[in-house]
């Protein structure tokens, strides 16, 4: 092993004429806890979805664990956990049962299966919900039962896309409790994209900026902050300088909202 | 009306950009030859209408009208009552009125194929009243005709709305979902048996069909929505103006004072939304959820537990448990209506599964919803996913084929004789192959099955699925035509022993050509994962 929980080498994605991911070659160090930033449309969730197996990249290469995306997807998938963008669950099952499906796909016995789906969902506080069919959870409840979905199997390696959005403050502070126990504890790898950057701040070891495409900024949390000349940023000084920073006045053209002037 | 016309501009743009424009101009051209096909059916209904008001007169115009209003909403329940959307929860956050949707909803119905379809027979009305009693009777027949698509298209939406309301809860969503589809049969052959009653009782009491038409347009006048054009036709027609006033005053009424309550209980239907008890109905209690693992052994873990993924999904949707019982159903109407042997046959029947499976077995990602992609995320084989998803759909066919038997047995007692068995056996691989075929048409085209219904999005064009069609056609044609064959020109004794055989090579080629298949189907599912993903992921509760 490399040290790297991942490597990706050049690695490119196109939608017809559109560069969603240009020549990305980032290292996410082993049991660290990775935040990987950029604006809206930078190649954020392009770049989850090539990692965990649901888009081909164009070209270029990765490795997950040690292991080759390309060959290795069935053995990467036993490996990882994934809370992707969006959710896409099984609507017509309840949540105990897509605990225990997704338990036994990966390889637990039924009796496991069942016993872990039980301790995350009391976890998540959604036992009383654990009957309810999918289709009739919240937005958090969907996310919590994602995030559970991901977990039952002891994953070393753990994709997050927005893992708090939609989550009430209350939850947000266990989950976050909980993966930085993972990271400390068992040395799992989170890999998570937040546009909170406070969240971020907070919890990540490890920073990846992306801006159209293309990663920007990659290394430890103190080492970016820390600048060239010694000063130190915050971490949104360091993404507002790594995206392209302010556009100006974005909003002069508003007077009419912002000035009180006579609408038209 | 300012309103008005940025839904109407916003239906517009909809409809432009609802995709290429080359596939515009397809769903234009099969929407002509649709129409075009369904000529016997309006242009028989003009001819009928047009000799019906000039033999009958009045009574035939109202009894026409009833049956446009009727057709109008029977088709209209039937092709939009489970998978209806109301537009309205979309522009709620809007200032917006309701009854400024309604009303544009209602006017869009007036496109509908079923309204057009209702036109010629409209107009032949028209044109048989101005002949007979001049063009200004016909010009008012034609108002009344239009105020009746109007008031028709109101109707429906409110039936829409109110089944929209009864839909909402899953548990009446699932007794709906079997039970409309079912009752909608039970109707067919209910009016099938009753016909030909209905024929010979009025032949052998002498009735005369002008008195039998005067009676139910009696009866047609006292329901609103048609009584008022109706009383409006009849007055032109008979020169009457205080009908003629009255009959458009109360349309007018109706039109008015109609669409404020249906506007409300749209509202209602949408502000009640799906959380109200719908997607959040909590299941029986029972001990827990059962295990996935079923099936393993002999089935692999993952395999077995997406095989019990699937079944309980099947379970789950209730236009795949009404499938099951169609084809039992249809046998029964075919026999109870037709008792030729021609139609009722074995041979027939196996012929129908076939190309009754082949739509169903395009069905293949269309039920996941948004889970499909969870697939793809899980360490199983793209050939385990395939696998799984034909193995579900070949257990629903054993059931469909055990109890089409039982009604067979009881309904056609002796049809299935020894020499019909070779048929039924080249029918498998038949089914193989066409099973092999829709899996490739549903992977290449996925199709999403919307939550709601039993309407579907995406898919193949017309000419896939046509080609399909042909493909299956020739299969079933070269086995079961095979099996005739040999019946019919090996000599004996060696013609049952040919037949058989060919049978069973039949059904041997089909079955592994299935099974062969499923190692190209996972290439096909790994390199497109990302259209049916897409295509098939989505999701009406998103």
């Amino acid at each position: 092993m490399s040290g790297f929980a991942i490597e990706t080498f050049e690695l490119t994605r196109t939608f017809g004429a559109q560069t969603a991911v240009d020549h990305l070659s980032l290292q996410v160090p082993e049991g660290s806890f990775y935040g990987f930033l950029g604006p809206n449309g930078a190649g954020k969730s392009t770049t989850i979805n090539m990692l965990t197996g649901l888009l081909s990249p164009t070209s270029g290469s990765a490795r997950i664990l040690g292991l080759d995306l390309a060959k290795d997807d069935l053995e990467i998938k036993r490996r990882i956990g994934v809370v992707p963008d969006g959710l896409h669950l099984f609507e017509r099952l309840s949540g105990e049962d897509q605990l225990r499906f997704v338990g036994e796909v990966q390889g637990l016995a039924p009796p496991v299966a069942k016993r872990r789906a039980g301790e995350l969902l009391e976890a998540m506080d959604l036992t009383a919900s654990a009957r309810k069919l999918v289709a009739g959870y919240s937005h958090g409840m969907r996310k919590k039962l994602a995030l559970s979905c991901a977990l039952i199997h002891e994953p070393k390696l753990l994709f997050l896309d927005e893992p708090f959005e939609g989550v009430d403050a209350v939850a947000t502070s266990e989950i976050r409790e909980l993966l930085q126990k993972l990271v400390s504890q068992r040395h799992v790898t989170v890999f998570l994209t937040s546009h909170v950057l406070e969240v971020v701040e907070r919890l990540c070891t490890h920073v990846g900026i992306v801006s159209g495409g293309k990663l920007v900024a990659n290394g430890s949390l103190d080492d970016l902050r820390r600048g060239e000349h010694g000063e130190t940023s915050t971490l949104e000084e360091l993404f507002l300088s790594r995206v392209g920073g302010s556009r100006g006045d974005a909003t002069a053209g508003l007077g009419w909202l912002t000035d009180g002037e006579a609408a038209e | 009306m300012k309103t008005l016309r940025l839904l109407l501009w916003l239906r517009w743009k909809l409809f432009v950009n609802s995709g290429s424009a080359t596939k515009r101009w397809v769903s234009v051209v099969a929407a002509l030859a649709l129409f075009l096909a369904a000529s016997p059916l309006w242009a028989g209904g003009a001819v009928l209408a047009w000799l019906g008001v000039q033999k009958y007169g009045a009574p035939a115009v109202t009894v026409t009208f009833a049956l446009c209003q009727i057709l109008w909403l029977w088709m209209g329940v039937v092709s939009g009552a489970l998978g209806r959307t109301f537009e309205l929860d979309k522009f709620l956050r809007f200032p917006i009125p309701p009854r400024s949707v309604f009303v544009i909803n209602v006017v869009a119905s007036l496109i509908e194929p079923v309204c057009l379809m209702t036109v010629p027979t409209l107009v032949a009305v028209a044109l048989a009243v101005a002949d007979q009693h001049g063009a200004a009777a016909g010009l008012v027949t034609a108002l009344a005709g239009l105020l009746l698509s109007l008031l028709s298209a109101t109707v429906l939406q409110v039936v829409l709305a109110l089944l929209d309301e009864l839909l909402r809860r899953d548990a009446t969503r699932y007794a709906a979902g079997i039970l409309l589809p079912l009752m909608f049969l039970g109707l067919q052959l209910f009016a099938r048996l009753t016909g030909g009653e209905t024929i010979r009782f009025m032949q052998e009491r002498q009735i005369d069909p002008g008195v039998l038409l005067e009676t139910t347009a009696r009866a047609c006048m006292a329901l609103p929505t048609i009584g008022a054009p109706a009383l409006l036709a009849t007055g032109a027609l008979e020169g009457d103006p205080l009908h003629m006033v009255g009959g458009l005053l109360f349309c007018l009424a109706l039109l008015v004072l109609g669409v404020l309550p249906a506007a409300a209980l749209m509202r209602h239907v949408v502000r009640a939304g799906e959380s109200a008890g719908g997607g959040a109905a909590k299941r029986p209690a029972g001990p827990g959820s059962a295990s996935f693992a079923l099936f393993a052994p002999p089935l692999s873990t993952p395999l077995g537990a997406l095989l019990a993924r699937e079944l309980r999904y099947s379970l789950a949707h209730p236009q795949r448990v009404a499938s099951l019982v169609s084809l039992p159903l249809m046998v029964i109407i075919l026999r109870a209506t037709n008792p030729t042997q021609a139609t009722a046959s074995p041979e027939f029947i196996v012929t129908m599964l076939i190309f009754t499976v082949g739509m169903s077995s395009m069905m293949v990602f269309s039920y996941d919803g948004p889970g499909v992609r969870s697939l793809f995320l899980l360490p199983v084989r793209p050939r385990d996913v395939v696998l799984s998803k034909n193995l579900e759909f070949l257990t629903r066919i054993a059931v469909e084929l055990v109890l089409l038997l039982i009604v067979m047995a009881f309904v056609m007692p002796g049809a299935w004789k020894p020499e019909h068995v070779p048929g039924v056996v080249a029918g498998l691989g038949v089914l193989f192959v066409t099973l092999t075929i829709g899996t490739s048409m549903g992977i290449r085209f996925p199709v999403r099955a919307r939550r709601r219904g039993s309407g579907m999005k995406g898919g193949p064009g017309v000419f896939q699925t046509l080609g399909m069609f042909a493909l299956t056609a020739l299969a079933a044609g070269v086995a079961l035509g095979g099996v005739w064959l040999a019946g019919r020109y090996v000599p004996e004794p060696a013609t049952q022993p040919v037949r058989w055989a060919f049978a069973i090579v039949v059904a041997l080629g089909g079955a592994a050509i299935w099974w062969r298949s499923l190692d190209i189907h996972a290439v096909l599912v790994t390199e497109l994962r990302e259209r049916i993903i897409a295509e098939a992921g989505r999701s009406d509760v998103e």
